[in-house]
């Protein structure tokens, strides 16, 4: 289940990605957001209006993409069948290769993660992908307060960002005496500019959380810090009532800082195990622990050893880092049956194609060319799916996707058992 | 005002509750540093607060949380002569929340006092004890001593007292390349005053020196004034009527009233008016004083805890990247290229990512193992390259030995110990 959705979660990136990146010549691209449960006819019906419509555009290029694009999402539409579970979201439009004249109808057609709740139809020189975004954005926010007596740190985490939205500093004297000031005069000052400051964390959390747990999606706030600060604030009257009500826990920390919210994660666990960064440092922790046993335990990394463990049905988990950017391609000889598989950089892409150029069938001396290339994450799902293995992709944003992409060039695996002993 | 005796910066360090605080007002009071009617007014406010015998640690804890919790927080200094030297005394905090003052504290330190409680024999050494130790070491602090404390509580039993010395010396101080040895283990009642000042009729056995004679034996440390001028600062404060007050120890070099100094990674520069130690002023500051120091040109809002001061004509050095040999002291799992823990160096305390692994090096011969490791993990030795994720000071350990010296810490604890090799400035 959880890895389904790691994968769908990825393709629906890159098709989201792809998309932004097209533009059409004139406003004749279309986009179409049919919600849960629309009928069908309805929405024909809807689109025959649009046709008859454009006969109105002035241009007539555009006049013609447009009018194109909408008979061809209507013969999708015939594809379909009532009723739409999450509804459905189609893209159409002629799309310029390179320079003019080069344009090629191309159609999208996606099941959203979640039902669709507004239709919409949009004409315009660019798909209308926002609604999609959102789709992607969790929802699920935690808020994060840390404090001393010197500094706090407030910040959201979600999905797998971790965003710091300020940092205060008290000004609260510290044990350095001043000449002059009586002790109790000292005292009184610490206390005033210990509460004043704990006033200000507070406005400023309020500003940050308020509304997001108005939008619904802060799910809890967590504090944490040295000492009995942050108790102080939790149990005086420093947050704002409704924030105050879902306060979840405090956790004792060194730190205030952004490492602070690291040393929090790592003790608030149990609180988040739902987030996306938490499965995620599950997983490579997982991963790192088998690699630090005197044998290398169960853990494997590098293309060739991965990948030779995967078709064998030996990967238990298989980490890959989004960034990977690679690609499988499959090479034919144009006159006998001769094929070859191969995984390299995307980008490397054209030195290949200029390679094969020179390069000849090894059986028959025919001409090589370039048959079909696949993403390399979207091949990786596959084999995982042939052999039941969990696939985690990782993000380059956290720490620990950071290593994996780094360290272990992007791809790991935690195995079912050892292959070679 | 002319300074007679040499100055040593002696840091208390050791686990939670062991009696730093206490052993320290004690020293102060039985060699008439503090008024008896003072040490009586701590002991009616202790009372009141519940905390009664806490008088002696109020004498350092100041602060009002510290005083209603019983737990030092923060590190304070107080100075207090010996026949020999003139001493600066740094209280640290041992919580292990408070760990990242405790070694600002241990970084100011010549010398260090850990204190242990005599009945920690039992259960065996406490996490910080053992974490402040490896820190000090790590710090550069080569002179310890040992207070055995609470001997009280154990009717002054040399029994408890050997079994505390043994374990300590077997399982942390050798471990760490401490020659037990050439250390003193002094058996203190710290709260009754045994052992402190006064030599203690109850403990007949022992024959070794009190805790300040303990102090006076420890040798005067370098004075490295020919190296340009580095102060970590501490704090900042603003002082009415006189201005902004950055307070730190002078690392190397020499500070004189009339210098114009800057401040890294902040890059802001001043004057210095006046310079103080222990609420006087002094005509010129050397390695090892604690000073406060007036600078004209300078707002507290521009500079912190972690900057360094230096003279203009020969900054510190603000790293853009540096390469560092580091002891991987434990770990739970690897680390790789991407890793970001918080480094302390000094004051300073920055979370920076691992780029590169360049080498695993034997640990014990310094010989290299393998180049580019995919990973290393706890008792490996390796060069790595560091890149700081905000501007931080440090300095080539072979230039500047004081300030190249650094802790790493993540998950709670402290996991490997360097030093910077070659530093990649971004100011120079
Ligand atoms: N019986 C006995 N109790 C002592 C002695 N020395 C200290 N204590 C007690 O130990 C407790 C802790 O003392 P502190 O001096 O605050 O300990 P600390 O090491 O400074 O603690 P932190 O700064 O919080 O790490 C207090 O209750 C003291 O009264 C001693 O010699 N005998
Ligand atoms: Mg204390």
């Amino acid at each position: 289940m959880e890895e389904d959705k790691s994968k769908e979660l990825y393709m629906f990136k890159k098709t989201l990605q792809e998309l932004k990146s097209k533009k059409g010549k004139g406003t004749e691209l279309i986009s179409l957001y049919i919600p849960a449960g629309r009928r069908i006819s309805d929405v024909t019906q809807y689109l025959r209006e649009e046709l008859s419509q454009s006969s109105n555009i002035k241009s007539k290029s555009t006049r013609k993409n447009v009018q194109s694009a909408i008979e061809v999402i209507l013969q999708r539409l015939k594809l379909l069948k009532d009723p739409l579970e999450k509804g459905v979201i189609i893209f159409a439009g002629m799309v310029p290769r390179s320079g003019p004249g080069t344009e090629k109808m191309e159609t999208y057609v996606l099941i959203p993660p979640e039902p669709i709740k507004t239709f919409i139809y949009r004409c315009d020189s660019q798909f209308y992908t926002e609604p999609l975004e959102e789709f992607l954005e969790e929802k699920d926010t935690y808020g994060v307060i840390l404090i001393d007596r010197s500094e706090a740190t407030i910040a959201t985490v979600k999905g797998k960002n971790i965003q710091i939205h300020k940092r205060l500093t008290s000004g609260v004297p510290g044990k350095f005496k001043a000449g002059g000031q009586s002790a109790r005069r000292l005292e009184r000052l610490i206390d005033d500019a210990a509460h004043q400051f704990m006033v200000r964390v507070g406005e400023h959390a309020t500003e940050v959380f308020l509304p997001l747990l108005e939008k619904k999606q802060l799910r809890g706030i967590l504090v944490g810090g040295p000492g009995n600060t942050k108790n102080e604030f939790v149990e005086g009257d420093y947050l704002h009532h409704e924030l105050k009500k879902i306060v979840l826990d405090t956790f004792d920390l060194c730190y205030t800082e952004e490492f602070g919210i690291r040393e929090l994660l790592s003790k608030a666990e149990h609180l988040l195990k739902d987030l996306e960064l938490m499965k995620e440092r599950e997983v490579v922790q997982r991963f790192f622990k088998e690699l630090i046993k005197e044998d290398g335990g169960l853990a494997a990394y590098g293309e060739k050893e991965v990948l030779e463990a995967l078709i064998m049905g030996a990967v238990d988990t298989l980490i890959v880092s989004e960034d990977i950017n690679m690609v499988r391609v499959k090479i034919k000889c144009n006159n006998c049956e001769y094929t070859e598989e191969l995984n390299i950089k995307k980008d490397e892409l054209p030195k290949l194609e200029e390679a094969l150029k020179e390069k000849t069938c090894p059986q028959c001396e025919g001409a090589l060319v370039i048959e079909e290339t696949k993403d390399f994450i979207e091949y990786l799902s596959e084999l995982c799916e042939m052999s039941g293995t969990k696939l985690c992709i990782v993000s380059r944003e956290t720490e620990e996707g950071a290593q994996i992409s780094k360290a272990f060039k992007g791809l790991a695996a935690i195995l079912r058992f050892k292959l070679h002993q | 005002m002319a300074k007679q005796k040499p100055v040593l910066n002696v840091a208390f360090i050791g686990h939670v509750d062991a009696g730093k605080s206490t052993t320290i007002g004690r020293l102060l009071y039985d060699s008439g540093a503090i008024d008896p009617q003072v040490l009586e007014k701590l002991k009616r406010e202790a009372a009141e607060k519940g905390k009664a015998g806490f008088e002696f640690a109020y004498v350092m804890d100041g602060l009002k949380e510290e005083r209603e919790r019983g737990v030092t927080i923060d590190i304070a200094h107080k100075k207090f002569e010996t026949p020999k030297y003139e001493i600066t005394i740094v209280d640290c905090p041992g919580h292990r929340d408070f760990i990242k003052n405790m070694i600002t504290g241990a970084s100011q330190a010549d010398a260090a006092i850990l204190v242990v409680d005599v009945n920690d024999h039992k259960t065996g050494i406490q996490p910080q004890t053992r974490e402040h130790m490896f820190l000090a070491r790590t710090l550069g602090i080569n002179q310890i001593a040992v207070a055995i404390n609470k001997m009280d509580t154990v009717n002054y039993s040399q029994e408890a007292y050997e079994a505390m010395k043994k374990m300590l010396s077997e399982q942390l101080l050798k471990i760490l390349g401490y020659n037990p040895d050439n250390i003193d283990f002094i058996p203190v009642a710290s709260y009754h005053g045994d052992n402190v000042v006064k030599k203690s009729d109850k403990m007949p056995w022992y024959n070794g020196p009190t805790l300040v004679e303990a102090l006076d034996k420890f040798n005067p440390p370098e004075k490295p004034t020919n190296l340009p001028l580095r102060i970590p600062i501490q704090d900042v404060y603003s002082i009415t009527g006189v201005g902004t007050v950055p307070v730190g120890r002078v690392e190397t070099g020499i500070l004189k009233p009339g210098d114009k100094v800057i401040f890294e990674p902040a890059g802001v520069q001043g004057e210095v008016k006046s310079i103080e130690m222990h609420h006087e002023q002094i005509s010129q500051a050397e390695p090892g004083d604690n000073i406060g120091f007036n600078v004209r040109g300078v707002s507290k809002k521009d500079i912190k805890r972690g900057d360094v001061c230096g003279h203009p004509d020969n900054p510190p050095t603000v790293a853009e990247e540096f390469t560092a040999q580091i002891v991987v002291l434990q770990h739970p799992t690897v680390i790789t290229v991407g890793y970001t823990p918080v480094f302390h160096a000094h004051t300073a305390q920055v979370a920076c990512t691992f780029t590169e692994i360049l080498k695993k090096l034997n640990p014990a011969t310094g010989e290299v193992i393998e180049e580019n490791p995919d990973f290393i993990k706890a008792g490996d030795a390796a060069i790595i390259k560091v890149r700081p994720t905000k501007p931080m000071v440090i300095e080539n350990v072979k230039e500047i030995p004081q300030l190249g010296r650094f802790a790493i810490r993540d998950m709670g604890m402290t996991i490997a110990a360097g030093m910077a090799i070659d530093v990649k400035a971004k100011n120079k």
